[in-house]
């Protein structure tokens, strides 16, 4: 049994296939990452894994449990989730409110106590932990501060603090790095890394940029028009020759 | 449930407390007539402030009238041809009406925006023609009337209040003061747990809230539950202030009155919707004597609190706040 494994994945919109018989497997405690050339199907099967989307055939599994064609809120549950491309919170509250709000698996949500108990003494379990975390990605500075005013670095940090919040084992960034500047997609590496090692938090992300994924994954899937072209460490991956033709064309005059 | 949350609750004891003071003492300075206003005034506030809820998830209704309409139903059934004493009927008549909302909700959950603004009208109007057409229990398009009045004990028990003096509503008027402030502080209790902010999320994010964890469809099925409780809670007190009601008074017209009030009032906060309530009411009474205008005036309110004032009314009150800080820092130093 494999801790998470994705088999012949396909989805089809119509007749266009964006995915194809995808094959994945990831390992406990793995950074893994799902790269490929604009339109490639890495976004679609992202939102297939994450139950965004429903397969049109194949199945996706988590610790020998189908999660496939499951709700997203329940897969979250099971404890695989996911991180928005957009800067995707709650604009209207401050960076720990959101973090708190993202502990929602872990609170009381019973009508009765929520209306009756004591509700302070009810959250400060998940304040602390929410504190904890906005800790150990540093944004203790931030920590009261709406989030709607934070700046873009920011705003996905605390996306992936919010997911983090939910006490994830499989944790799926979606381009975690995209639009950042280099000073911010190095502390965004630097978060990943620390998640997986000191929390030992399974990592699968999908990204464009290349030099952060070489730099930062222990293997690397690439897919191309929906299928899956190569596999392997980052190095295999650099002089894979499919891979090259793929993301530069083939063409004689380049070689 | 946060710090923002806690410190403004201290804030607010002080102004509650008056206002509440305010309405204990109204019948002292208060004619009889005017009573019977401010009693319907107490049901229209429950009404409006349970709406807020309701818009919190992004879901503005156009069946919440329907769903006070049930709970007086359902009251008026119960107290008529059962006979169920009040304190029974009104919690009764509310569990009933939540029923009719999941059953209303489960539909309405799978649409969003524009179409479940449309379904929730035709299912509203759909209710509103079951009574309509049934004689039994709901009295046609006559309705029902006679509701008898809430008793306390017989006259010569010590604990007897007397609800059946029809010129002097005063003790009606402070059983409906109860209900609304039991109802009323449920309210903001709610709004301030895990429970508003969850429904807040999911206006702000409902994506998001998905990939938190947050099962969105029942959340919103539970909000427009919780919305119809305390709807029910304000029909059955109209319908034991009025004694008769028929399907007309749950009709579009009221809706948007409805609608006026918590726009003109804002919903962002739970304050907006009780200003715009006061506020609306005193404009509707001092515009009596041009009642064949007041659709216009009022259409002219909406509009230009809406061009001029997006936020409802309720942005005033931190300007408010702050202006009295500044006079009152003002002073310190000098």
């Amino acid at each position: 049994m494999s801790f998470f494994s994705v088999k012949k994945l396909s989805k089809h919109f119509g007749g266009l296939v964006a995915n194809n018989e995808i094959d994945l497997e990831v390992e406990k405690g793995e950074i893994r990452g799902v790269i490929g050339p604009n339109g490639a199907g890495k976004t679609t099967f992202f939102n297939v894994v994450s139950g965004f989307y429903q397969p049109t055939s194949g199945t996706v599994e988590f610790k020998g449990q189908m999660i496939s064609g499951k709700h997203s809120s329940e897969i979250s549950k099971l404890g695989v989730v996911r991180t928005f491309q957009r800067a995707a919170l709650f604009p209207d509250f401050t960076v720990l409110e959101n973090v708190v709000i993202a502990r929602h698996l872990r609170a009381n949500t019973s009508l009765v106590s929520a209306i009756f108990g004591n509700q302070k003494k009810a959250e400060e379990a998940n304040i602390e932990r929410a504190t904890e975390i906005i800790h150990f990605l540093g944004l203790d500075h931030e920590i009261n501060t709406l989030a709607l005013n934070l700046s873009h670095g920011h705003q996905r940090q605390l996306g992936v603090a919010m997911a983090l919040a939910t006490e994830p084992e499989l944790l799926m960034l979606d381009e975690p790095v995209a639009g950042m500047n280099s000073g911010e997609k190095a502390v965004m590496v630097g978060m990943i890394r620390k998640i997986r090692d000191e929390w030992g938090v399974t990592v699968l992300l999908v990204e464009h940029d290349m030099r952060t994924v070489m730099n930062l994954c222990d293997k690397i899937t690439v897919i191309d028009f929906g299928e899956k072209l190569a596999e392997g460490t980052p190095d295999e991956i650099k002089h894979n020759d499919k891979v090259i033709e793929a993301y530069l064309g083939a063409d004689d005059s380049v070689a | 449930m946060l710090k923002s949350n806690s410190s403004s609750s201290s804030r607010i004891w002080l102004p509650a407390a008056i206002v509440l003071a305010l309405f204990i003492f109204a019948p002292s300075y208060i004619s009889a007539y005017r009573m019977e206003l401010l009693t319907i005034f107490l049901a229209n506030v429950v009404l409006a402030q349970s709406y807020r809820l309701m818009t919190t998830t992004g879901d503005w209704t156009l069946c919440h009238y329907i769903l006070m309409g049930m709970g007086a139903y359902l009251t008026a059934i119960l107290a008529k041809f059962y006979g169920v004493p009040f304190y029974l009927s009104i919690p009764l008549a509310a569990v009933g009406t939540v029923g009719v909302s999941f059953l209303m909700a489960l539909p309405l959950s799978r649409t969003i925006g524009f179409a479940f603004f449309i379904g929730s009208f035709a299912l509203g109007e759909f209710v509103r023609h079951v009574w309509e057409k049934m004689h039994f229990p709901f009295g046609g398009s006559r309705g029902l009337s006679s509701i008898p009045r809430p008793e306390i004990g017989q006259p010569g028990d010590w604990y007897f209040v007397d609800f059946n003096n029809y010129l002097d509503i005063t003790n009606f008027y402070y059983l409906t003061l109860v209900f609304t402030v039991l109802a009323l502080v449920l309210l903001y209790r709610l709004d301030t747990s895990r429970f508003g902010n969850v429904w807040k999320s999911i206006y702000a994010d409902s994506e998001l809230c998905e990939s938190i964890g947050i099962n969105v469809t029942r959340y919103r099925i539970l909000i427009f539950c919780v919305a119809g409780f305390f709807a029910s809670v304000a029909g059955s007190m109209l319908a034991y202030t009025w004694g008769a009601i028929d399907p007309d008074n749950f009709g579009m017209i009221e809706m948007v009155y409805l609608i006026i009030w918590v726009v003109v009032g804002g919903v962002k906060t739970y304050w907006g919707p009780l200003i715009g309530v006061f506020s609306m009411s005193l404009i509707f009474e001092l515009t009596r004597p041009f009642d064949e205008y007041r659709p216009l005036i009022f259409g002219v309110i909406l509009i230009t609190s809406l061009v001029f004032m997006p936020g409802g009314l309720e942005v005033l009150i931190p300007r408010t706040t702050q202006f009295f800080k500044d006079l009152f820092g003002a002073k310190e130093v000098s």
